[in-house]
């Protein structure tokens, strides 16, 4: 459920979503991250919150083998993986956008409407089987229901 | 549940004043964005109707007035070109959408892999087939941004030129390009506004691709040398003046057809200098009474993977100059841990995986060279062939873990193989081990691997390794383990366990502490040890 500090769609959308130049929402600095891979990001993120891989993956629902090779760097996770990763670990958009970059792929964009309903639900702490009943009630693909 | 109904109606308020085509959004899910330029954004997108990927590049018509010409699009049919599916517009947006090929982008995928120069001959001469098919189209089509981020590698090698944004045709009479479009480094000159482009833009941007994809650099070589004829390629295509260049680009494509393949002609005087010295050094060596080893020609011995030389190296303590084969035979070990090689097990040890950056070999082949290889340690690789570890006679240990392995085949061509630990590597089928029959150790944790059919029956393992398989259950791994003395189990999931009870010379199994008490209920009344890890 979202939390009581959360600002309103109307607030994030109207600075997301009706902004024309959003260069600076995705400017790049992938600089700091050109020594990080997907798996040490994970695993450093679990160290430093004292959790352990497995209730990480579990949380991501994502199946178990697949999630260890994920924090092995044995497989690369695909956009939905990340996004969903980012919802178990209860990341903010700038952390989500992070692992995204990490991953070597597509930063959540505003205008795109899928995008923007996961920006908001990050951004407010919305668990992720509520961020996929609203990703559900706009008729859009869920979460990892779809992978390319 | 209200509060989510809430988010749902506002979202849906917002996105009703959305500036896409309508018809646009009924027919396909936009997903990601995958390009977003002043005016101009690339969407990749899912038709709603079958789920197909698709590519969308939406035009905001405030800056783009002159549509592109999708005309252009229509036309042109190649398989190293992607296919126009259709377009949607309003007042404001026009969006065209594009077949969506799977693959990597070319900068994306040398970064992660070495292309070889019959690789980079392949890319090159794959692009001139598309590009003569542009420069034929009537009127000629030039590209105008040829760059590694525009050329798809799909998965089966093959090419695809993409992003028609500024390309156009070639109209007689036009003087010079009012506006710069393109990637600077990549661009020609008169793509500046020195003149107009015609075909001869694009061969100059392949001959920055061509220096780029052997040096990787657009401007210069660097340190880098360049085989001759490659370089006389690159600069006829790079010439400042258009009319300096290749005219065509078939030209082009003949050129590159002998790169590689010249025979190299020795200067007369430099060749009976060499003739005279070797006749006195042989009139030398008869006058000394002995025929000398100097006059054998001395193969150098190279390695295809720099830190398995480095492993191979630390072993011997040799940590340059040239190696000879009595300096390959004295190695016996190997240790590399992802992008490091260690002279001995106890700093390859403490290495995890969570540290360290993933190693560069995707090959074994050098260990051909090593003769007397009796264990190879290495862990944490990409994809690796392992072809190259076959009948290596002494080998008694490999450890192979974290990596994709290409399979086990050649690994049971070792014939006095002892441990085999092949740990979180990709395998779903290990039975070719079943040819070891000295094999004592056999982990083969976190692999696909869901039915001990694809593990195989082993009658002398007494150390199994199971972590991480999830496995319907063990009913006859004491038929197919009989000597197993301990088996780890940790992270597993093997719903039904009782077959353990019928191992007949079990001593331990190595458990985590949730998974204790489904085996105490198993080996109850038995003496088999459960030891608890953390990990």
């Amino acid at each position: 459920m979202p939390d009581d500090n959360r600002i309103s769609t109307d607030e994030l959308l109207a600075l997301l979503f009706k902004e024309r130049n959003l260069e600076h929402f995705l400017q790049r600095n992938e600089s700091a991250y050109l020594t990080a891979s997907f798996g040490e990001y994970l695993n450093n993120w679990c160290r430093q919150h004292l959790e352990v891989p497995e209730q990480v993956i579990r949380r991501a629902n994502l199946e178990k083998s697949y999630g260890h090779q994920l924090f092995s760097g044995k497989r690369n996770p695909s956009r939905d993986t990340v996004l969903k990763l980012a919802f178990a670990m209860q990341a903010d958009l700038t952390q989500a956008q992070d692992m995204l970059r990490i991953a070597r792929r597509s930063l959540l964009y505003p205008r795109i409407k899928r995008d923007a309903a996961i920006i908001y639900c990050l951004h407010n702490h919305v668990s992720l089987v509520d961020t996929q009943i609203i990703l559900q009630n706009l008729e859009l693909p869920l979460l990892g229901g779809r992978e390319k | 549940m209200n509060e989510l109904k809430q988010i749902v109606a506002d979202m849906e308020s917002v996105f009703a004043q959305s500036s896409y085509p309508k018809d646009f959004l009924a027919a396909y899910d936009q997903m990601e964005c995958l390009a977003s330029h002043t005016g101009r954004e690339t969407f990749l997108v899912q038709r709603k109707a079958g789920g197909e990927m698709a590519v969308a590049t939406c035009y905001d018509r405030a800056v783009f007035p002159l549509r592109p010409d999708i005309q252009l699009l229509r036309e042109l049919h190649h398989p190293g070109l992607p296919r126009y599916y259709e377009q949607y517009q309003n007042e404001q947006m026009l969006c065209v959408v594009r077949e969506y090929i799977e693959g990597e982008p070319l900068n994306a995928y040398v970064r992660d892999r070495h292309l070889s120069i019959a690789d980079i001959a392949s890319v090159a001469r794959q692009l001139c087939d598309i590009l003569q098919v542009l420069h034929a189209h009537v009127p000629p089509v030039v590209h105008r941004d040829i760059k590694p981020e525009n050329i798809i590698v799909r998965p089966d090698g093959g090419i695809v030129l993409i992003d028609f944004d500024i390309a156009r045709a070639v109209k007689e009479g036009s003087s010079t390009d009012t506006v710069f479009f393109g990637t600077k480094g990549f661009a020609p000159p008169e793509q500046y506004g020195f003149g107009q482009t015609d075909n001869r833009a694009d061969i100059y941007a392949f001959g920055v691709l061509l220096r780029w994809l052997v040096t990787g650099n657009v401007r210069a070589n660097g340190n880098i040398s360049i085989d001759p004829d490659l370089q006389r390629i690159i600069d006829r295509c790079t010439a400042f003046a258009p009319e300096q260049r290749f005219s065509d680009i078939s030209e082009v494509k003949r050129a590159l057809v002998t790169v590689g393949r010249r025979k190299r002609r020795i200067n007369p005087r430099i060749a009976a200098a060499l003739a005279l010295a070797a006749l006195l050094m042989l009139c030398a060596g008869f006058a000394a009474g002995r025929y000398t080893d100097w006059l054998r020609p001395v193969e150098r011995i190279s390695f295809q993977e720099p830190l398995i030389e480095q492993a191979a190296r630390l072993w011997i303590g040799k940590e340059s100059g040239p190696l000879t084969e009595e300096d390959l035979a004295q190695v016996k070990r190997l240790y590399i841990f992802g992008n490091q090689a260690f002279s001995d097990a106890e700093p390859f040890n403490q290495c995890d995986v969570a540290d360290c950056v993933g190693g560069p070999i995707r090959t074994l082949d050098d260990l051909q060279l090593l003769k007397n290889l009796e264990e190879v340690h290495i862990v944490h690789q990409g994809y690796v062939d392992a072809t190259g570890i076959a009948g290596l006679a002494k080998l008694y240990t490999v450890e192979l873990k974290h990596m994709h392995l290409s399979g086990v085949a050649a690994i049971a061509d070792a014939p006095g193989l002892k441990h085999a630990i092949l740990f979180c590597d990709g395998l779903s089928d290990v039975t070719a081990l079943e040819r070891c029959p000295w094999l004592e150790t056999l982990d083969i944790g976190l692999n696909d691997i869901t039915s001990l059919n694809q593990a195989g029956s082993y009658p002398n393992v007494k150390n199994l390794g199971l972590m991480w398989l999830e496995l319907d259950n063990v009913d006859d791994i004491a038929q197919r383990f009989p000597k197993v003395r301990s088996v780890t189990l940790q992270h597993g999931n093997i719903k039904d366990l009782s077959g353990l009870k019928a191992f007949p010379e079990l001593e331990a199994v190595y458990v985590l502490q949730e998974q204790v008490d489904a085996v105490k209920t198993v080996l109850e009344g038995t003496d088999v040890q459960i030891n608890i890890t953390e990990n």
